[in-house]
């Protein structure tokens, strides 16, 4: 052991955390170097005094003034005081709460009939009836609501029913044809739709 | 054992009862004050510290997670005010250089030495107003771990989770702490 390195032993060894062998060889270099076994000394010295250093007493007064300057105690409930000690958590059901409130609104359960198409003043609505009539061709896709679709003429695009019956013989619609009767049927679908018409502007 | 009852105390504080905060309070100041006024070299500041840590964790009950030791957290927050004090010394005023007969003292040692209470000068004996005042010259780092351990007596785990350091930095600013109040107390003759 060099004198350096004894150096910090006597550190380690004043924190108290010296094992027995490095102690052992601390012990041995001390005993045959002045300088290092002096330097100990005056550590232990030093250890000695900080630590009687006299411990004083804080004024009573300070005490009286910090109780004096506490505000009156609040009345939070037991709720606010939850949501004050977890505001994270508190935050998530927020949103969560807000995110199921929008998706209530994407699913609108009224029953109006409804008919989107390009071809509108070629069709015939009677009652809950959407006629596409012989002879008549829609271009582009068809999408009824709450009614049926009976189709004698031509559709050159997609058919979608929601809640109601499509007649038509297979190849007079010439896309696809999709019948949504549930509401999470009907759900996905807008979602699946919205989608496709954002990422599809231009 | 100790640490239980603060937790639990402070777990009532924090839900309102007034008379679990006025425990703490006793537990806490003196060893507060003991803290601030090695760290600062003055009664008045050190009274302040206590003060404002008491009003902040008042104020920050709602945070406190009974989980964490008590004692860590209001350690942690009079650390700070300390270190906040002392870089506002610095930064406001220049009485940083060494007065010529003051043993190397910067001028706010000087100044909060001339502070002391009657009682501290007629009691004070050479020693202690030797290392008082190489304690005062520590450099910020060294004198809160120093301060930490031999005045608080914590452990270096303690101190290492209230000045939020590794273990390793903790033991050598105590070791560095310790070499330099070694040499200032043999410099003026105290070892």
């Amino acid at each position: 052991m060099d004198c350096r390195e004894a150096k910090r032993r006597m550190h380690e060894y004043l924190d108290g955390e010296l094992d027995e062998r490095e102690a052992g060889k601390l012990a041995c270099h001390l005993r045959q170097c002045e300088p290092c076994s002096r330097h100990l000394g005056a550590l232990e010295k030093t250890d000695a005094i900080i630590g009687s250093l006299r411990r004083l007493s804080c004024p009573e007064e300070v005490a009286e003034r910090v109780l004096a300057l506490m505000p009156s105690p609040r009345r939070s409930t037991a709720f606010i005081r939850l949501i004050r000690r977890h505001p994270g958590a508190s935050a998530a059901i927020l949103v969560f709460g807000l995110l199921v409130a929008g998706v209530a609104a994407l699913w609108h359960p009224d029953d109006t009939l409804t008919v989107k198409t390009n071809d509108l003043d070629r069709l015939i609505v009677h009652g809950r009836q959407v006629i596409v009539p012989e002879g008549t061709t829609v271009n582009g896709d068809l999408i009824v609501e709450n009614g049926d679709l009976q189709v004698d003429g031509e559709v050159r695009g997609n058919v979608i029913i929601f809640d109601g019956s499509v007649s038509a013989s297979a190849d007079h619609i010439s896309g696809k044809v999709k019948q949504i009767n549930q509401a999470f049927d009907r759900l996905v679908y807008r979602v699946e739709n919205f989608v496709s018409h954002v990422s599809f502007s231009p | 054992m100790v640490d239980a009852i603060e937790n639990r105390l402070a777990k009532l504080a924090r839900a309102g009862d007034r008379g679990a905060f006025r425990e703490l309070v006793g537990l806490y100041k003196d060893r507060l004050f003991n803290l601030a006024y090695r760290m600062l070299g003055s009664r008045h500041e050190a009274e302040e510290i206590v003060q404002e840590t008491f009003l902040r964790v008042f104020a920050n009950l709602d945070s406190y997670q009974a989980e964490k030791k008590f004692s860590t957290w209001i350690y942690r927050i009079a650390h700070n005010l300390c270190i906040d004090r002392m870089r506002r010394r610095r930064k406001t005023y220049s009485l940083d250089a060494e007065l010529s007969d003051a043993e190397g003292l910067d001028g706010y040692a000087q100044m909060s030495a001339d502070q002391s209470s009657p009682e501290d000068r007629l009691v004070l004996s050479e020693t202690q107003r030797r290392v008082r005042e190489a304690i005062l010259e520590l450099p910020d780092k060294y004198r809160a771990a120093i301060i930490l351990k031999y005045m608080q007596d914590l452990s270096l785990n303690e101190i290492a989770e209230i000045l939020d350091l590794p273990v390793s930095t903790v033991k050598t600013r105590v070791h560095r702490g310790r070499e330099f109040l070694r040499q200032k107390l043999e410099d003026s003759g105290a070892v």
